[in-house]
């Protein structure tokens, strides 16, 4: 096992629609380079966030208080924040610990998409 | 409006909603509303807001003019740290105090909250662990799945599982993040384990002894690291445990999976040995035999054979060196090489000699093979070898017994040895036994063997002597001399009965 360092990515796919690829060990360092990266989209006027953890599979408490702390803003924003690509295990732990009782969970990339499209058309 | 909007921000605080910007916009508004220059909202000793955000720690310091209004909050008392403050309502503070309250509720909330979901967290990854225990019996492939679990709920930078026999000869079989642990530390680290604030390493302890350590090290905090604390060693200990269990269970898996394994090898073997004996003697005109044997393990290192060359009838029985796989194994070449020898040569002592060569040089140094051979003709003339095995007994009609005995050292000894044949006749009702040492050398009570002798006294005192009835008597007299108990060593009884004519 590699230490597994953050490779992160970040896009706008539609007006207010931002997506994070993130790769790695979602720690404390992992964790601030997600939200750095979701300030950044934030403040270019996304409210909706994807966030992409394909070839992520271990995150920390640390690593998941920093995304709670992202759903928080978001929610304050009257945003939403989604994931995709998660392993079985980071699937629990979101579950656990809260995260997906106010953000939605998709298998994919291109479900999470055409999910976050249809409802934005509603 | 400021009252009205400290109220709000008290209301968005108790609302949830409210994330740790929260002071500092209350600060900004309190700044506002004193007509103040800059703020800087204390909680004991640490700033937990400063406003505006340029005003730093130095910039605080290196500058004149700060009010210091205390207003409550109890232990670790809040602080309102003014710049030319220019006017200050009680209500202001009053609204803020609330604020700022409803706000630390709700953190601690949020923190309660979150301390309960990561204890179900630990007992979710545990349980998981436990459940993956039953379907991986790869070590490495478990022990990366032990230590992903431990990096995530320690909140480590690193972690390393080592196995191994003892610390010399210990290696990594599963690994996250550097390696922290230095080589000379293996060894305290297998003995007693390493507790220091930036890594600590648990010996695996099972009751025969450590069979590895559990390394983790740098843990993490919001910004950096910070030591281990009780809470988190007693998490690894639980964790080590776990690997404990995990690891043994892998292993005794393992061993049960191989000993079926052989189990069922074994069983092969000793099908495949069965079937080297003859299924039905051969019909020789005139002659009548029958055999005993029982082997001590499921592959046994007696075998016999009979068959038919140039009408004449070969008995042969072989003791190798030993028991189990490895006897059975040159008892089965004998066996092959008596087969093969016997069609080109009917020169028993030439036979015995390219077998013995052939052991010597195809057998480890202290393994040899026992072995008697004879061939009787339909007119009864016997011709016999015997490679430094027990005497062939032979009884006349009469009761008497003439004995074969050896002529030269056991098979696979000697690269070149030689053997002398033996000649003789058998007469219509006469026997001719050949038998192994597990018979003669059972025990009885005080450990005094059966003997060669007595089994020629049961021979000679056999009534209506057969094949059958000799065999009977044999294994008979042995049971009742050593009281039924089980034999130790394989024993193999064959005998050639040539048929009286009145038979």
């Amino acid at each position: 096992m590699n230490e597994e360092r953050m490779k992160i990515s970040q896009d706008i796919l539609s007006d207010g629609f931002g997506l994070i690829a993130a790769s790695g060990y979602i720690n404390n360092e992992g964790g601030q380079a997600i939200a750095d990266a979701a300030n950044k989209l934030m403040d270019q006027g996304c409210k909706t966030l994807l966030i992409d953890l394909d070839g992520t599979r271990i995150i920390n408490s640390i690593g998941v208080s920093i995304l709670l702390e992202i759903l928080e803003k978001l929610m304050d924003e009257k945003g939403q924040l989604a994931f995709c690509n998660l392993t079985p295990t980071i699937s629990k732990t979101f579950e656990i610990m809260g995260l997906v009782q106010y953000a939605s969970v998709y298998p994919d990339r291109e479900t999470a998409q055409a999910a976050i499209a249809g409802d934005a058309s509603v | 409006m400021p009252l009205s909007d400290l109220l709000r921000l008290a209301d968005v605080a108790l609302s949830g909603h409210a994330g740790p910007d929260l002071p500092e916009e209350i600060l900004r508004v309190v700044v506002e509303e004193t007509g103040s220059r800059a703020g800087v909202l204390k909680k004991g000793d640490e700033a937990i807001a400063r406003w505006p955000r340029t005003v730093s720690a130095q910039v605080e310091e290196a500058t004149e003019g700060w009010s210091e209004i205390p207003f409550g909050g109890g232990e670790g008392q809040w602080c309102l740290r003014l710049l030319h403050l220019d006017r200050l309502d009680e209500s202001v503070l009053d609204a803020t105090r609330i604020s700022l309250r409803a706000w630390q509720l709700r953190e601690e909330l949020k923190r309660s909250r979150f301390d309960e979901r990561f204890h179900l967290w630990e007992l979710e990854a545990i349980r998981s662990i436990a459940t993956g225990i039953g379907g991986i019996l790869d070590t490495e492939t478990l022990a990366e799945e032990l230590i992903s679990h431990l990096v995530a709920l320690l909140g480590v930078r690193s972690a390393h599982l080592y196995l191994g026999d003892s610390p010399q000869s210990a290696s990594v079989v599963g690994s996250f993040g550097p390696t922290r642990l230095e080589e000379n530390e293996l060894e305290p680290a297998w003995r007693q384990g390493i507790y220091n604030d930036d890594l600590v390493a648990l010996p695996l302890q099972t009751d025969a002894g450590t069979l590895g350590v559990l390394v983790a090290s740098d843990k993490e905090a919001r910004a950096g690291t910070e030591p281990f604390a009780a809470n988190d060693v007693r998490l690894l200990e639980l964790f080590a445990v776990q690997v404990t269990v995990a690891m043994e269970y892998v292993r005794l898996t393992r061993e049960s999976l191989e000993r079926e394994r052989l189990k069922r090898e074994l069983e092969m073997a000793a099908v495949i040995q069965s079937h080297l004996h003859p299924q039905q003697f051969p019909d020789l005109q005139g002659y009548r035999l029958a055999v005993r044997s029982s082997s001590s393990r499921q592959v046994a290192g007696d075998t016999y054979d009979v068959l038919i060359r140039d009408d004449a009838l070969i008995a042969t029985v072989t003791d190798v060196s030993g028991k189990g796989v490895g006897a059975g194994m040159i008892a089965s070449g004998v066996h092959a090489g008596v087969r093969l020898m016997v069609t080109g040569s009917r020169d028993l002592s030439e036979v015995a000699g390219r077998i013995n060569s052939y052991l010597a040089g195809a057998t480890a140094d202290n393994r040899f093979a026992t072995f008697a051979m004879v061939s009787i003709d339909p007119d009864g003339r016997l011709r016999a070898v015997n490679a430094g095995h027990l005497p062939v007994l032979i009884r006349r009609r009469d009761g008497t017994i003439e004995e074969i005995n050896s002529s030269g050292l056991p098979l696979g000894i000697l690269a070149v040895a030689s053997y002398s044949e033996s000649v003789a006749r058998i007469e219509p009702g006469e026997l001719v036994a050949l038998f192994t040492d597990g018979l003669t050398e059972a025990e009885d009570s005080d450990e005094e063997e059966f003997g060669v002798e007595r089994v020629a006294e049961v021979t000679a005192g056999l009534a209506e002597p057969s094949a059958e009835r000799l065999c009977d008597a044999i294994l008979e007299a042995v049971e009742a001399f050593t009281d039924g108990a089980t034999l130790h060593d394989d024993a193999t009884l064959l005998v050639v009965e040539r048929l009286a004519n009145d038979s």
